[in-house]
């Protein structure tokens, strides 16, 4: 609908019908965003609008936008609009699942999503929505940032002073912040994009980098595709820089309000709990023989948190990346958990330094957010050889032992197999000094300083050595270690609280749960530190 | 067509071969066991494919992102 320049506009003393009808008129142009071709544009690259992008995140007729009139307008002598073209951003109040959210996201229909010489930006309302009312913020990325041709029509190039960032910033200390990579997205939308507690991005359609292909070529000559420099392979898989990924933009919005149904509005309240309607005495039978008796075979981990939670729903968070830990969030009885795993099909379950990083930040998350963490340990230890040294494995699981001993969320261990060294200390390690260090043994459970194998031909070096027949010494000192590897040895000491029929894993889980709520209303309470992205 | 590459995700010991030169595979079939961290550990395919080049043999060590096979898709 473009602009009727006949249409004679209405002015103070005009009687109101023609005021409203003005709103209508306006509103509507506003609705056309970058007007019709550039909205084919954006289907034709089977991308949604901004605006459709909203609808279908939110509850039917729940958005309430701010600033639907803002944009570029131009009246004439005569005090009629001749001009009007929307700002860039569209942004406001509306409800998922009933719960209140703030919502926003770039117009790419309108210079690319880049910002024009109207001022319209989420820190002028949807930030201060979100810090002062305590809810969600959502924000759905797509523009490319700073535009060269701004500084020609500004006439200076601006020095920075960093205001833009501070109530984001403020944001992550205070609410769930979820984004959506909608796009291509660099400069600032991407650090804005990035200062979330959950990132996803589509398939073949998003990408995000600081600078895209062209500049990348002019500053080092690297000549990549968008897709190859940015894309859910480089960020989602290998660099870890984006949390997951969606096949469409229907499952990225499933995915964010997956995620935000887990958490509490803020960082001072306790995740709402919600009847799922899964027995919390239920005795996941299939739990007994998970394990298989050879410990050198693997098994489903992601099956065996499946069976435990509420009706086997378990939204994994960054799946992709560090793939020796699982993290993600359940539910148990009802009450929201996040949940940390092994995964022993993946370098066998040990922690490198992503691991690591990849533990400590998803128990940040946790403590942030008054969320329990449920673990089920299959970890052999810190990653070994000179791949897992370039990630500075060793300081990064350092980082991992202090997010332990700095988080004041209650937490329940399943020690379903291995369990050795430093490595699986910094998960040993959640609940000290803050609370109670609450370990299960699994039959299968076995653990210590340092496995047998390796353990032995270390400390009995000389021993071995100096023996008529050391491949066969070796052997004899490792079977007699071997005995004390029981579990039961250690439950004689009190190593764990107890060790369990694996079936008896989410009755107990559950009755952990419903325990710690009275606990998590008061962490509540108290200041929150940033989860660092 | 593409070459698809199988590069090992770790750094280990081959102890199983599981597929042959020429060899069509589908995604999820078992291509090589790797024991590494005292584990057998297992890996798939990732693609649909013809087999049209094995790089190691059994009982190498190889070391994380070796090149181990290449599938035609």
């Amino acid at each position: 609908m473009p602009i009727d320049p006949n249409r004679e506009t209405w002015k103070p003393g005009m009687p109101w019908e023609g005021a409203l009808e003005d709103i209508d008129y306006i509103t509507a142009l506003g609705q056309e965003m970058g007007g019709a071709e550039r909205v084919d544009r954006q289907h034709s690259g089977g991308r949604y609008t901004v605006r459709e992008r909203v609808d279908k995140m939110l509850d039917k007729g729940s958005f309430i936008e701010y600033g639907p009139m803002i944009g570029a307008a131009e009246y004439d002598d005569d005090g009629n609009l001749v001009e009007f073209s929307p700002g860039a951003y569209v942004m406001g109040l509306g409800e998922i699942d009933g719960r209140p959210v703030a919502i926003g996201g770039d117009d790419f229909t309108i210079s690319g999503g880049s910002p024009h010489n109207v001022r319209k930006h989420p820190t002028d309302f949807m930030q201060p929505l979100a810090s002062q009312y305590g809810i969600p913020y959502i924000q759905l990325v797509e523009g490319v940032g700073h535009s060269a041709k701004s500084d020609e029509a500004k006439g200076h190039m601006g020095l920075p002073d960093g205001a833009l960032w501070w109530r984001g910033i403020e944001l992550l200390k205070k609410v769930p912040v979820a984004a959506g990579i909608m796009g291509s997205v660099a400069g600032a939308p991407a650090a804005f994009a990035l200062m979330s507690h959950f990132t996803v991005m589509v398939k073949g359609q998003s990408q995000i980098f600081p600078s895209g292909p062209p500049v990348v070529k002019r500053a080092i000559g690297e000549d990549l595709n968008k897709e190859e420099l940015g894309g859910y392979k480089m960020h989602v898989h290998e660099s870890g820089q984006v949390d997951n990924v969606a096949d469409s933009e229907e499952e990225a919005f499933e995915q964010i309000k997956q995620f935000i149904s887990y958490l509490p509005n803020t960082t001072n309240d306790v995740a709402p709990r919600i009847e799922t309607g899964d027995p919390p005495d239920r005795r996941p039978e299939e739990l007994l023989n998970i394990i298989p008796p050879n410990r050198k075979r693997s098994y489903d981990p992601r099956k065996l948190i499946k069976l435990v939670v509420d009706n086997g729903d378990f939204f994994e968070m960054r799946r992709h990346w560090a793939g020796a830990l699982i993290t993600g969030f359940a539910r148990l009885d009802g009450y929201s958990v996040g949940v940390i795993g092994s995964d022993p099909m993946f370098m066998a379950g040990a922690m490198d330094g992503w691991a690591a990083e990849k533990y400590a930040h998803f128990v940040d998350l946790c403590d942030a957010f008054n969320l329990p963490i449920v673990m089920f340990l299959d970890m052999p230890g810190f990653m070994l050889g000179s791949h897992a040294e370039k990630k500075a494995t060793m300081r990064r699981g350092v980082r991992a032992l202090i997010a332990s001993a700095e988080a004041e969320v209650p937490k329940i261990e399943f020690n379903v197999r291995k369990a050795y060294g430093v490595a699986a200390d910094a998960a040993h390690s959640l609940g000290h000094p803050n609370g109670l260090n609450l370990r299960f043994g699994w039959p299968a459970g076995e653990w210590g300083g340092i496995p047998i194998e390796g353990g032995v031909a270390a400390a009995y070096r000389r021993e071995i050595d100096n023996a008529p027949d050391p491949e066969a010494h070796r052997l004899m000192i490792e079977e007699r270690l071997l005995k004390l590897r029981s579990p039961f040895r250690a439950a004689h000491k009190g190593d764990v609280v107890d060790l369990i029929d694996p079936r008896e894993t989410r009755r107990l889980a559950c009755r952990f749960v419903k325990l710690a709520q009275p606990m998590l209303g008061k962490l509540a309470q108290k200041p929150k530190r940033i989860v660092r992205p | 067509m593409a070459g698809h590459q199988v590069n090992s995700p770790m750094t280990g010991q081959i102890i199983e071969i599981s597929v042959e030169v020429g060899q069509s595979v589908s995604e999820g079939d078992l291509l090589f066991v790797i024991e590494s961290m005292k584990m057998e550990n297992e890996i798939f395919s990732e693609v649909n494919g013809t087999v049209t080049s094995i790089e190691v043999e059994e009982d190498r060590n190889i070391s994380e992102e070796n090149l181990l096979m290449t599938i035609e898709i």
